[in-house]
């Protein structure tokens, strides 16, 4: 059959192209695949998925190929030629096995397609899918060339002055140390030259060195602690790390020089911040009369940041003697200002302070700074506003003591003002009107009494109420409420504790406290004074004003004299004198008198390590002095004034221990580091035997 | 009379004598035999010739006489271009550098041996080398000297210093009015500075640390604050030694606690007595003021109740303490009676106090925290007071006569003086309260203060000591003098030894040449080290030496100085032959018959005649 090779024919074109149609599909996307490769890890890399993508590509363009098969040629060339009736699929029969008129149908078929010339079976596909692909491709391609290196932003690397170089020994040839400071400071991130820097606490560094030729492995010595592996990227090698202390560290390559020169990072701590009061100009202010507001300005500087917001405390310190009573509060106060330098002003009306009384008003700022995690919390100044007490101010010995009992004692003039407004009443009252007037005199005089009782230890009741008797307005006292009603279940009694029974089985009424706190004279005087206001009180019940008025002058007396007396004097701390021998005192008896020692008087004892150590660096061989003086500075690093220099220095002499420049720097270092001794005796000059005998010849 | 001159006198009563002798023949011989006129002149006038020709044989004459050309030295700081007059030579020594048309030669000898004809020198440059000062002999040196160099021109280093004490350089510098001098530690930090006035002196203080050898740096700057120059300055603490210090106090105080708090600190091993009254006192072991206990001790500090409260029989003791080398320091507490003394030094004056406010060592802060050093446990340097806050002290107002003042204050006033006494030597001290200097937080002006005045009456050591000539220099030679053998090991651990020239006595000096600069340490019962500097170091002020070894070899003298250095004897061969020519000619003359029975000249010519045998 001459018809079986065209057939063959018509199929390949098919396979081929939509092999290449595939291919160019797939071609892009294997571009960029190893474009990544090489970006992302080096070009043998892109090399490599470049070929893996090739053959995958290739591989699937074969199996896609093959779905041009005889059964899609036949399919094709019956939806292509309707002149072929559908009969397409004879051509590709076994002949031996068609009918005769199968055979002739495909003769005919053989014919026509012999006649005409088969169209085109191949259904091209669109440009646009591979036009958009290709375009998307190079878009990426381009993304992938320009897109910056990870630490890209610093530019190029620097070149490094670390030893000479010399073939097969890989040595540093540049450099590029990206500061990254914790966001919190503001500060950009830097690249810098050189492997030095002096960087913010909690920065990020990012190491980027080169090395010619690449060594097998390189890492981060940091001097006395702990190595970094540098990772190797691309032709380039890196390092990170957080800077939380100052180091020393050098760039050691596998198989490079051996001791390469130490780099220092010096790291900046954070400083809190300091606050700084602008106006009031002093920190004790006293209250103009009628002041109804206070304005504070406090300025607040940090080296990184002050956070917006303060907190303002406010304590309120009010009353007199020991009945002082504190309310603290805090309000936010916002800060204006660059952050580095903010203005926190604010004005307290004072009437919602509740400052009311003779007292201080102390506010205080406390201001945090930006630093992460942590903030410095700093507390300012304190400022106080003071409101004078109404009568003089306290001096000299005045300020020496403490009132035992707060000014209550007003009221009985009151009541004596009260008794004699009623007596002097013009017309006199109707007599039951008198009376009840008389009764409330009678009940506030009551009051008093109760109060004053307190003082004395006696027990509150009938009637009285525990608040102060400073307001005549407290009309109808409340009943009292049961004594012990409130208090709590007393615990079992244990043994040996044999005051215990008396709070088991029994109430005492007396308050020891109280009870103890004035002295005899004083109690004395005191219940007098109550006397005569029980005595007033009876006549004013009775409605008799002008027979309780002399009880009730002799209590006011009486309550005056107690205020008078009652003043404790504290006695200054000082020395404890022995008792004087009164037995022996001015006898001339001196028996028992005796020399005494001294106490000592040693001083610390100065560590003697560094001045050993110093002293023994002068002379050539000590390996061991240089061990001993790392294993002083570990212990005493605080004491020394640089040292990371000194750790610098005891590296030096150890690496090379005929230096004598190196030693002699050593020295100086750790000459800083030297407490000065106490100078004891310079000897003079000997003076020889001439001399001597020219000395004991004079007279 | 030296011995040229005896022999001369000698020699002229020989030709008196034979002068005497000649006329005497001359009378006695007979009148035959009696010498002509002409003979007899010529014995005579050979006489004297003889006896000059014999003087100048055993002495013979400088040769002077016959130099005739100029030797023109080039030295260290010679100009390129030497002028030389006709005849002269132009010679370059090394140290002189590319001076044109010069013959150079290792040393001045070389020169003067290559041209023995020369009479003269002619220094030019900064002056000749010790090396070459020996070389002068028998020419006449003229020497021009340049003006002094800018820079440093003279240095003392301190001398061996205790820990932790405070120590002196002193320094001049040339042509360098209105810059300032800076003495830098061995950490770099300054520690002290000082404007440079139109004398040049510079007085610098530092402090220095634990016993060992250290290098201080000593900077000049020029009035714009350049740089000029930079010189090390050696300072070496050795250990300290044991020492034991007694302190009376006739009474309990602030003062006396802290004395002895210092004593303590600086391991003085203080012995401590306080009287407080009625026959009782404190004491940590009762010292006794014996002269075999006294022998042991180094300084006794006692306030004048104690003075006046030991007794006739204690002050003897102490007196004789004193002569033996010990030191004795008396605090003045209260006003004085008139007439009161103490070992020769008396102080009189009223009863009131005077304010003493005390000079700052330090200029700026820095160079305090400096001079303090990072502070200890009991006294660290955040508590330390700062520099303006040295509080002000009071003393007792007396005057101190008779010794020499030992402590002043920031205005001069002498607040300490000390006598020698025998061996040892006292002091006085009129300050009342230094304690109130460690309370207010300079406990280091404290101890500084009670260092140094007692330092400066303290027993000397005993034990035999090495002196070294200083600054020395690598390439150079120096001498080192002491007791026994000396020997010497270089910066690099090679030892020598150094042999002690007999010539030079009892000093026992040996001579010793460096080769490199470093610490050098002497070894023996007298152990210290000596620094040596490199060979081109401190140039100005070795030209300045240079410059004054030469002048005193030219002699004293102006701008231009023209000397002949002592005559050296010429050769004494010529003299020799020459006398013996006229002694023959004198024997051949007295022996011979020519001249003879001539004229007559005397009466008794026979007598000679039959006397002669001839």
């Amino acid at each position: 059959m001459t018809v079986e090779t065209p057939i063959a024919d018509w199929a390949r074109p098919a396979r081929t192209r939509s092999m290449r149609d595939d291919v160019l599909l797939a071609t892009p996307i294997v571009i960029i695949v190893a474009a990544l490769g090489w970006r992302l890890a080096n070009p043998a890399t892109g090399l490599g998925m470049a070929l893996l993508g090739a053959i995958a590509a290739v591989l699937i363009a074969r199996n896609r190929a093959r779905r041009y098969d005889r059964r899609w040629l036949i399919a094709a060339i019956d939806a292509a030629r309707s002149d072929v009736e559908d009969s397409s699929d004879l051509l590709f029969a076994d002949p031996a096995a068609l009918t005769p008129l199968q055979r002739l149908q495909r003769a005919r078929v053989e014919a026509r397609l012999a006649g005409e010339p088969v169209p085109e079976l191949y259904p091209a596909r669109s440009h646009r899918t591979r036009v958009a692909l290709w375009l998307v491709a190079a878009a990426v391609l381009s993304a992938i060339a320009l897109w910056p290196d990870r630490a890209g932003s610093g530019g190029p690397l620097s070149p490094a002055h670390e030893g000479v170089a010399r073939p097969g020994i890989p040595t540093l040839t540049a450099q590029r140390l990206m500061v990254v400071p914790p966001a919190y400071t503001g500060l950009t991130s830097r690249a810098l030259g050189t492997l030095d820097a002096r960087v913010p606490a909690g920065s990020r560094l990012e190491w980027t060195l080169a090395f010619t030729p690449d060594p097998a492995a390189a890492a981060l010595a940091v001097l006395d602690a702990s190595r970094t592996a540098l990772a190797k990227s691309g032709s380039t090698w890196t390092a990170t790390r957080t800077a939380d202390r100052s180091l020393l560290y050098r760039i050691v390559a596998a198989g490079g020089q051996p001791a390469p020169p130490l780099h220092r990072i010096d790291v900046v701590v954070d400083q809190p911040p300091r606050i700084r009061l602008v106006s009031p100009a002093a920190t004790l202010i006293q209250m103009s009369p009628g002041q109804r507001s206070w304005s504070l300005s406090f300025e607040a500087t940090d080296d990184y940041g002050v956070q917006p917001v303060a907190s303002l405390r406010l304590v309120v310190a009010q009353g007199e003697g020991e009945n002082i009573r504190f309310s603290e509060r805090t309000v936010a106060v916002r800060g204006t200002g660059n952050s580095r330098q903010r203005i926190f002003a604010t004005t307290i009306a004072l009437s919602g302070t509740g400052f009311t009384e003779p007292g201080d008003l102390v506010a205080q700022l406390t201001v945090a700074d930006a630093r992460r995690p942590s903030p410095h919390r700093v507390v300012g100044p304190s400022v106080i506003l003071r409101r004078p007490p109404a009568s003089g101010a306290e001096s000299g010995l005045e300020a020496m003591t403490r009132r035992t009992m707060p000014a209550y004692f007003s009221s009985q003039r009151q009541v004596i003002i009260d008794a004699e407004t009623l007596l002097a009443e013009h017309p006199r009252p109707a007599p039951d009107r008198f009376l009840a007037r008389s009764t409330a005199i009678a009940d506030d005089q009551r009051l008093l009494r109760m109060r004053y009782g307190q003082f004395m230890g006696e027990e509150v009741g009938g009637g009285a109420t525990n608040a102060m008797p400073t307001s005549d307005a407290e009309e109808g006292a409340a009943p009292p409420p049961d004594e012990h009603a409130g208090e709590p279940p007393t615990a079992p009694p244990q043994f040996g504790q044999e005051s215990a029974i008396v709070e088991t089985y029994g109430h005492t009424h007396d308050e020891s406290e109280a009870a103890t706190l004035l002295d005899p004279g004083t109690r004395a005087t005191l219940r007098l004074a109550l006397d005569n206001m029980r005595q007033s009180e009876t006549a004013l019940r009775l409605g008799d004003p002008r027979r309780a008025l002399p009880f009730a002058y002799k209590a006011l007396r009486f309550i005056k004299q107690v205020q008078q007396a009652t003043r404790i004097f504290l006695a200054r701390t000082g020395s404890q004198l022995p008792p004087v021998d009164l037995a022996r005192r001015l006898t001339g008896d001196r028996s028992d008198m005796a020399a005494r020692t001294l106490g000592a008087t040693v001083a610390d004892p100065v560590d003697a390590t560094p001045a050993a150590i110093w002293a023994a660096l002068d002379t050539r061989s000590d390996a061991g002095g240089l061990d001993a003086l790392a294993r002083w500075l570990r212990a005493n690093d605080a004491r020394v004034p640089d040292p990371l220099a000194l750790s610098a220095a005891i590296d030096t002499v150890r690496r090379d221990p005929t230096c004598a420049a190196c030693r002699a720097k050593l020295r100086g270092t750790l000459w800083s580091a030297l407490p000065r001794p106490t100078p004891g005796l310079t000897r003079r000059p000997a003076g020889d035997s001439v001399g001597r005998r020219y000395l004991d010849a004079l007279p | 009379m030296t011995v040229a001159q005896s022999v001369a006198a000698i020699l002229a009563f020989s030709v008196v004598l034979g002068w005497v002798r000649l006329l005497l023949w001359q009378r006695r011989a007979p009148a035959s035999s009696r010498t002509r006129g002409w003979r007899l002149a010529a014995l005579l006038a050979l006489q004297p010739i003889a006896g000059l020709l014999l003087y100048s044989t055993l002495f013979p004459p400088a040769s002077a006489g016959k130099a005739t050309g100029t030797l023109v030295i080039a030295t260290a700081g010679a100009p390129r271009f030497v002028t030389t007059g006709a005849g002269d030579r132009l010679i370059a020594l090394p140290e002189a550098s590319g001076v044109v048309g010069a013959e150079r030669l290792p040393d001045l000898g070389t020169a003067v041996r290559r041209h023995p004809d020369a009479g003269a020198l002619r220094i030019v440059g900064s002056g000749l080398e010790p090396r070459d000062r020996q070389a002068t002999a028998g020419l006449a040196v003229r020497f021009e000297p340049a003006r002094a160099p800018r820079g440093l021109i003279a240095l003392q280093p301190p001398g061996p210093i205790a820990a932790g004490a405070r120590f002196a350089v002193t320094a001049r510098a040339g042509e360098l009015a209105g810059g300032s001098a800076e003495l830098l530690d061995p950490a770099s930090r300054i520690v002290d500075t000082q404007p440079i006035g139109s004398t040049g002196e510079i007085a610098l203080s530092g402090t220095v640390r634990a016993a060992g050898t250290t290098l201080f740096t000593l900077r000049l700057r020029d009035g714009s604050r350049a740089l000029v120059e930079q010189a090390a300055v050696p300072v070496w603490v050795p250990a300290s030694p044991s020492a034991r210090v007694v302190i009376l106090a006739g009474a309990p105080g602030p003062e006396v606690k802290y004395l002895r708090r210092w004593a303590t600190d600086a391991g003085l091993a203080p012995q401590v007595r306080v009287d407080v009254g009625g026959g009782a006192s404190l004491a940590d072991t009762p010292p006794a003021l014996t002269g075999a206990t006294l022998a042991k001790v180094d300084a006794v500090i006692l306030d004048d109740r104690a003075w006046d409260g030991l007794g006739a029989g204690g002050r003897q003791a102490l007196a004789a303490a004193v002569r033996g080398g010990m030191g004795l320091v008396v605090r003045i507490t209260a006003p004085v009676p008139r007439g009161w003394q103490v070992l020769g030094l008396s102080a009189r004056g009223t009863a009131d106090v005077a304010p003493v406010t005390l000079g700052a060592d330090a200029p700026s802060d820095d160079a305090l925290a400096a001079r303090r050093g990072p502070g200890t446990r009991d006294a660290p340097a955040s508590i330390a007071g700062a520099r303006d806050t040295v509080p002000e002290l009071t003393r007792q107002a007396v005057t101190i006569a008779g010794g020499i003042p030992v402590l002043r204050d920031i205005r001069g006033t002498v607040l300490a003086a000390s006598r020698g006494s025998g061996r040892g030597r006292v002091a006085l001290v009129s300050l009342q309260d230094s304690f109130a200097l460690v309370t207010s937080g300079h406990g280091d002006v404290h101890a500084q203060l009670w260092s140094e005045l007692v330092s400066a009456v303290a027993r000397r050591p005993a034990g035999p000591a090495v002196q070294i000539e200083a600054p020395a220099f690598a390439g150079q030679r120096m001498a080192i003098c002491g007791a026994g053998s000396i020997s010497v090991t270089d910066p690099g651990g090679r030892g020598g030894r150094a042999l002690v020239d007999p010539a030079t006595g009892a000093a026992g000096c040996a001579g010793y040449w460096p080769d490199v600069a470093g610490w050098h340490h002497v070894s023996g019962p007298a152990a210290r080290p000596f620094y040596v500097y490199p060979a081109d170091a401190l140039q100005g002020l070795r030209a300045v030496d240079r410059r004054a070894g030469t002048l005193r070899l030219v002699g004293s003298g102006g701008r231009t100085s023209v000397g002949t250095v002592e005559a050296s004897r010429g050769p004494s061969w010529p003299w020799f032959i020459g006398w013996l020519l006229v002694a023959g000619l004198l024997w051949w003359l007295e022996r011979a018959r020519i001249g003879r029975g001539g004229v007559p000249v005397f009466e008794r010519q026979t007598e000679i005649a039959s006397r002669d045998p001839y």
